[in-house]
């Protein structure tokens, strides 16, 4: 046997854990099992999952409500705008129409002078 | 089944009034655009002047603008300007003249400029003696307008129109310089 086998026989031996090795490990999972369950128990509570969930569909609700209102503004100032290009192409063209009659009745009565 | 059938036939007359009454942009118009430098084309709804009416301020053109708006049905312009002369044929916009020339159409004014090669024409719809809707078609060599407001108009509100939106009015000669009073003798 060489030295090597030798060294891996040795790492590879096997322990007795030390005293108390069981006590404290089922310390530590009773102890992590009391942690968490003291944190569930807070959320167990009705009246805050309740609230959790007020809090939750409240702020859905109000990001959307937001997100529709800015939505309608901008359609709406976009709506008001179109408007207005609308009247004043339609109010050029009646005074365009107005300018032309007068200028024939200028003319008209002109010839008739 | 006999009521279907009578709910169908009504349905199928209010559209078929509905169309009648709108005046129609021919779709083949559509392509003037490609040639088009400078290309408007508004197409307004009732339910979009109901929101744009919604967001009009106190200022006066905004004021008047809610006021004519309020009854309107709908509102559709187009309008192409173009760099050269003649990029649209005139024959085409003899399809919207055409349906013009219906019954409750009638010409108000028409100013055509054979010096200018221009032709202006005012039409209104005409139903129970109301206004209730109003067209305008502008032919110019570079330029093509089509304003179709549709919906009750009163005639106050269109003689505003026609000096209002940031456009200086116009007077017409007899009522910008009156007659000058009689000095008695």
């Amino acid at each position: 046997m060489n030295r090597l086998e030798e060294e891996l026989k040795a790492a590879l031996q096997r322990e007795a854990p030390s005293g108390g090795f069981t006590a404290r490990v089922l310390a530590r999972v009773a102890e992590r099992e009391r942690q968490r369950q003291r944190s569930r128990r807070w959320f167990a509570m009705p009246i805050l999952r309740w609230a959790a969930a007020a809090v939750i569909i409240i702020a859905a609700g109000g990001g959307f409500e937001y997100h529709r209102q800015v939505q309608e503004r901008r359609e709406g100032e976009h709506a008001k705008q179109q408007v207005m290009l609308a009247l004043r192409i339609t109010s050029s063209k009646l005074q365009e129409v107005q300018l032309k009659v007068q200028q024939l009745n200028r003319q008209r009565e002109e010839r008739e002078q | 089944m006999k009521a279907i059938f009578r709910l169908f036939l009504i349905a199928l007359f209010v559209t078929g009034c509905a169309a009648a009454q709108q005046v129609q942009w021919p779709v083949k118009l559509d392509k003037l655009a490609a040639k088009a430098s400078e290309v408007v084309d508004v197409q307004l709804d009732q339910h979009m002047l109901a929101m744009a009416n919604r967001f009009m301020s106190d200022d006066k053109d905004d004021q008047e603008a809610k006021g004519l708006i309020k009854n309107l049905h709908g509102i559709y312009v187009k309008s192409f300007e173009f760099d050269k002369d003649n990029e649209y044929d005139p024959a085409d916009v003899e399809e919207i003249r055409a349906q013009l020339r219906s019954p409750e159409w009638t010409r108000i004014v028409g100013v055509v400029s054979k010096k200018d090669n221009e032709k202006v024409e005012v039409y209104v719809r005409q139903l129970n003696n109301q206004i209730s809707g109003m067209v305008v078609l502008a032919q110019e060599p570079r330029e093509l307008t089509f304003v179709n407001l549709d919906g009750p108009i009163s005639p106050d509100q269109l003689d505003k129109l026609g000096g209002n939106f940031g456009i200086p009015r116009v007077e017409m000669r007899d009522k910008a310089k009156p007659a000058p009073k009689a000095v008695p003798k």
